[in-house]
């Protein structure tokens, strides 16, 4: 195929495009401003949490990218330190057991064999849960990969089947003409492609501004503790409640006072044996700093369910900037008014669970192919009160 | 063998109280309040752990807290730096983690 | 806990520095991830030809207890055992390992001393691998040797001096040889540097030859001393030194066993005969530098003066630095010995009681002078051009004082 593409962004959603282009024959050109996985995609947890999403669109390009992931270490030829081990929502308070009743019963209509745990059927499932809970959810499907690796690896793939990766190569601008854009300048040099993919995550905003085009996207900083490692003790994805409650402030206006950093738990075991346990939702613009009050406060909720992870130390802290959207969905496909661009961002902290999908369905459809997946619910326009055409 | 780690070059280390302590599983005498490092080094101990990668042996290096490779378990707790931490009697050190969470 | 000054690192210049503090009528608390205190000054214990006549003798544990007294019964809060896992302007300083999970204070001093350089090469995770600054802890303050038969790698001012401790504790040291050349070592791993070097312990030897060879190897004579090198062989108190010949390798299937030894051009390039020495403890130096984390977690800027030891926290001439209410001394603002830090502890005091209004005991030039004054009468020099990376810190802070000047 004779069609150039260039993908801006080299963290999981970008490098996944990237080589799913390539697979499609495209010209393919990633650029980065700093490494792989430098940003968002290398400041996270492992985490492919879908019982979590309510059903719909979210939810099914989770699960198709579930099915991608079990394959996916096959496919690349590469270890991703994925595992398939099933997860489970900790119930703490009765207003919890409320809301994950209702959530799982919706799954479960929509054909997820989601389950609701008692008590005792939890701590069989962990042992060394606290006595103070009241249940947990569990499902076989969730699963957990090293994103580090998987954006590693994707890149690695792309290259070997052609495409050009260039690393601290960052763009200042798109360069249009009327309504096309054309291609992208990289520190006075232009460079031009049939088709441009913004996979900027939080950073998208900057070059569409010049556009004229606001997008709805705003960091979300996630605080993250890493521990020593343990023996073998967390044996599946663990999320609270409560994390999950903090996802849904549906836009910056609606903090929960009693929680404004949306501190919540969600704990795993890398395969080298350090628990990565988070986790905070807080609007503080980009600042990728960690502060003592949420990690005290992430630590204690940890302790909290696992009593005795209190003489288990830490060993440091990261903060992550997650791309938030009002709706908590992901911006993706072609941008009216622009032909040629392409935006795939705003995956917030779904980016890890949804990379796999978005890369394939957003490869088929820069190239103008039919991805098979209905991707409307996407578009940018849902932010667009007035068509800008 | 093991009086001969122990230096004897001052008044001071006359007036130490010994004391018993365990390391995995056997009973060895150090004084009290030292730390537990130059309390297994006393006894001719250097090999303190098993590097979880590589299987190998690892002891002291620093002797200050910084380099963590005098890692052991003691009374229970894992990963604690025996260069940081004095003998009681009575310590219980082991090279393995004896510790699982979640089973009690 | 709150208190007018919280000081980071209970060694010569934390506890110097809070025993003046408190004089000034000001609440202090000293925290250390130690159990006692003392830090560096626990492990000295050497001959100072430099001292007056009764004090010949530095006995670092001697000086820190009568650092620890004093500052006791000035009512200083001493926590030892206690780690400060970040600290926030404010300053609230997070605490683990004490009932305190934080201190509070206006002020903040760092005396967060120094760490040793690693000089990894083959086989240096055996057990009885131990760094030259574990041996003199190990030594002098516990009073167990490191092993029976010793090796040391590193020719080092410090290196030396751990040597003649160990010796004089009776532990057989076997030698001391170069470091293998690799790009970590390079500094180290050539006799033309090393005998260099050696001009920095001359006072401190007690050996003639080494003391005539350190002289000799001072300035333009470098070069010519290590082509001439006659002496490939030195002897400190019947050590020997081997100027020409390095450590290659550790050797040893669970513990050390020995080290395979090699000798090498004068640029450390290895060359010629292989030997295996019979050892069961190796001790590696490759020097000191600025432990300065916690300076960056304090949102200080940070300079890299290679005289100086690598990056330093910046700091004007009276241990500010750029960040409010937060002050520096001791190894954190430059690898040197126990007296300099000393002085620097006090000099920081003094600084200190000024910026919080309070009358000080003596002014802020004279605690500079006595800083200058304790550089020269320090019997070991760690690094050679230590004023010149003193002076560049200096210029470095004159630089920003004007653009801020500038600015405002």
């Amino acid at each position: 195929m004779n069609y150039s593409v260039i993908v801006v962004g080299g963290g999981i959603i970008g490098t996944s495009t990237a080589y799913y282009l390539s697979k499609l024959g495209a010209d393919v050109t990633l650029l980065e401003g700093k490494d792989i996985a430098s940003g968002t995609s290398g400041s996270c947890d492992q985490a492919i949490m879908l019982q979590s999403k309510k059903p719909g669109p979210i939810l099914d390009l989770g699960i198709e990218s579930s099915k991608i992931y079990a394959e996916l270490e096959n496919e690349l030829v590469c270890d991703l330190e994925y595992k398939k081990e099933g997860g489970m929502i900790l119930i703490e308070t009765e207003e919890e057991m409320e809301m994950m009743s209702t959530l799982v019963a919706q799954q479960q209509e929509a054909g997820m064999d989601v389950k609701l745990l008692s008590k005792k059927e939890a701590q069989q499932r962990q042992p060394g849960l606290s006595e103070n809970i009241l249940g947990s959810t569990w499902w076989d499907h969730d699963a957990k990969v090293n994103p580090l690796n998987v954006s590693l690896n994707m890149a690695k793939a792309a290259e070997k089947l052609g495409a050009s990766i260039r690393l601290g190569v960052k763009v200042t601008s798109l360069i249009t003409e009327r309504n096309r854009v054309l291609g992208v300048e990289v520190s006075g040099e232009k460079l031009y492609a049939d088709a441009i993919i913004l996979a900027l995550g939080v950073w998208t905003p900057y070059l569409l501004k010049p556009l004229g085009i606001d997008l709805p996207i705003i960091p979300r900083r996630g605080q993250i503790l890493v521990t020593e490692k343990i023996p073998s003790f967390i044996h599946s994805t663990v999320l609270n409640a409560a994390y999950i409650a903090a996802k849904k402030g549906n836009g910056t206006d609606s903090i929960d006072p009693n929680n404004p950093a949306g501190v919540g738990l969600v704990i795993g075991q890398t395969y080298s044996g350090n628990l990565l346990i988070g986790g905070s939702r807080e609007f503080v613009g980009f600042d990728f700093r960690t502060t003592p009050e949420v990690i005290s406060a992430i630590g204690k909720g940890a302790v909290r369910v696992f009593p005795e992870l209190e003489n288990v130390r830490v060993l440091r802290t990261f903060a992550g900037l997650r791309p938030y959207t009002p709706d908590g969905m992901p911006i993706m496909g072609p941008v009216e008014g622009f032909s040629g661009l392409y935006l795939s961002a705003g995956h917030e902290g779904d980016g890890i669970a949804l990379a796999p999908a978005t890369g394939k369905v957003m490869a088929q459809v820069a190239c103008g192919l039919d991805p098979g997946f209905d991707i409307s619910h996407f578009s940018l326009n849902r932010f667009r009160k007035t068509s800008v055409v | 063998m093991c009086a001969s780690y122990r230096l004897e070059f001052s008044e001071e280390s006359k007036n130490e109280k010994e004391v018993p302590f365990y390391f995995n599983g056997k009973q060895l005498i150090g004084n009290e309040y030292e730390p537990i490092a130059a309390a297994l080094l006393a006894n001719g101990i250097r090999a303190l752990r098993l590097c979880d990668t590589t299987g190998e042996y690892r002891g002291v290096f620093c002797g200050i807290g910084h380099c963590y490779e005098c890692r052991a378990e003691v009374d229970g707790i894992p990963n604690v730096r025996t260069c940081l931490t004095p003998l009681t009697e009575g310590t219980k050190v082991s090279s393995v983690p004896t510790w699982q969470i979640g089973v009690k | 806990m709150n208190v007018d000054v919280s000081i980071i690192g209970a060694g010569p210049a934390g506890l110097a520095a809070s025993i003046e503090i408190a004089k000034s009528g000001l609440s202090v608390a000293v925290i250390d991830e130690y159990f006692r205190p003392g830090g560096r000054l626990l492990g000295q214990l050497y001959d100072d030809p430099k001292a007056p006549p009764n004090e010949k003798q530095w006995d670092g544990k001697k000086v820190a207890q009568g650092l620890v007294e004093q500052a006791k019964v000035l009512g200083v809060h001493i926590f030892c055992g206690v780690t400060a896992w970040t600290v926030n302007k404010g300053w609230h300083i997070k605490l683990t390992g004490a009932k305190e999970k934080s201190l509070t204070s206006q002020v903040l001093l760092l005396a967060t001393g120094a760490a040793e350089r690693a000089l990894p090469m083959p086989g240096w995770t055996l057990p009885g691998v131990f760094s030259i600054g574990a041996a003199q802890t190990f030594t002098n303050v516990h009073h167990v040797a490191v092993g029976q038969r010793v090796m040391v790698v590193g020719t080092d001012p410090l290196a030396l001096s751990v040597v003649m401790e160990m010796k004089q504790a009776g532990i057989d040291v076997v030698g001391v040889a170069l470091p293998p050349k690799s790009p970590i070592s390079s500094d180290f791993s050539s006799p033309i540097n090393s005998v260099g070097r050696l001009a920095e312990v001359a006072d401190l030897a007690p050996n003639p030859l080494l003391r005539t060879m350190g002289r000799l190897a001072s300035g333009k004579l470098r070069k010519l001393a290590a082509h001439a090198l006659h002496f490939n062989l030195l002897r400190i108190e019947g050590i020997p030194v081997h100027m020409r010949k390095a450590v290659v390798s550790i050797e040893g299937k669970n513990n050390v066993e020995g080290v395979i030894m090699q000798s090498v051009t004068v640029n450390g390039d290895p060359k010629g005969s292989v030997k295996q020495v019979e050892v069961d403890a190796v001790c590696l130096s490759a020097g000191l530098y600025p432990l300065i984390d916690i300076a960056q977690v304090a949102g200080c800027p940070l300079v890299d003066i290679p005289e100086l030891g690598g990056l330093i926290p910046v700091h004007g001439p009276n241990l500010r630095t750029p960040v409010e209410s937060l002050f520096v001394a001791g190894n954190i603002t430059g690898i040197e010995g126990a007296k300099v830090a000393i002085a620097q502890g006090k000099l920081a005091a003094v600084s200190i009681a000024q910026s919080l209004g309070k009358k000080t005991f003596m002014s802020e030039e004279q605690a500079i002078k006595e800083v200058t004054l304790a550089r020269e009468q320090s019997p070991i020099r760690f690094l050679p051009h230590i004023e010149e990376g003193r002076d560049k810190m200096n210029s470095h802070w004159k630089k920003i004082q004007k653009e801020k000047g500038k600015i405002s």
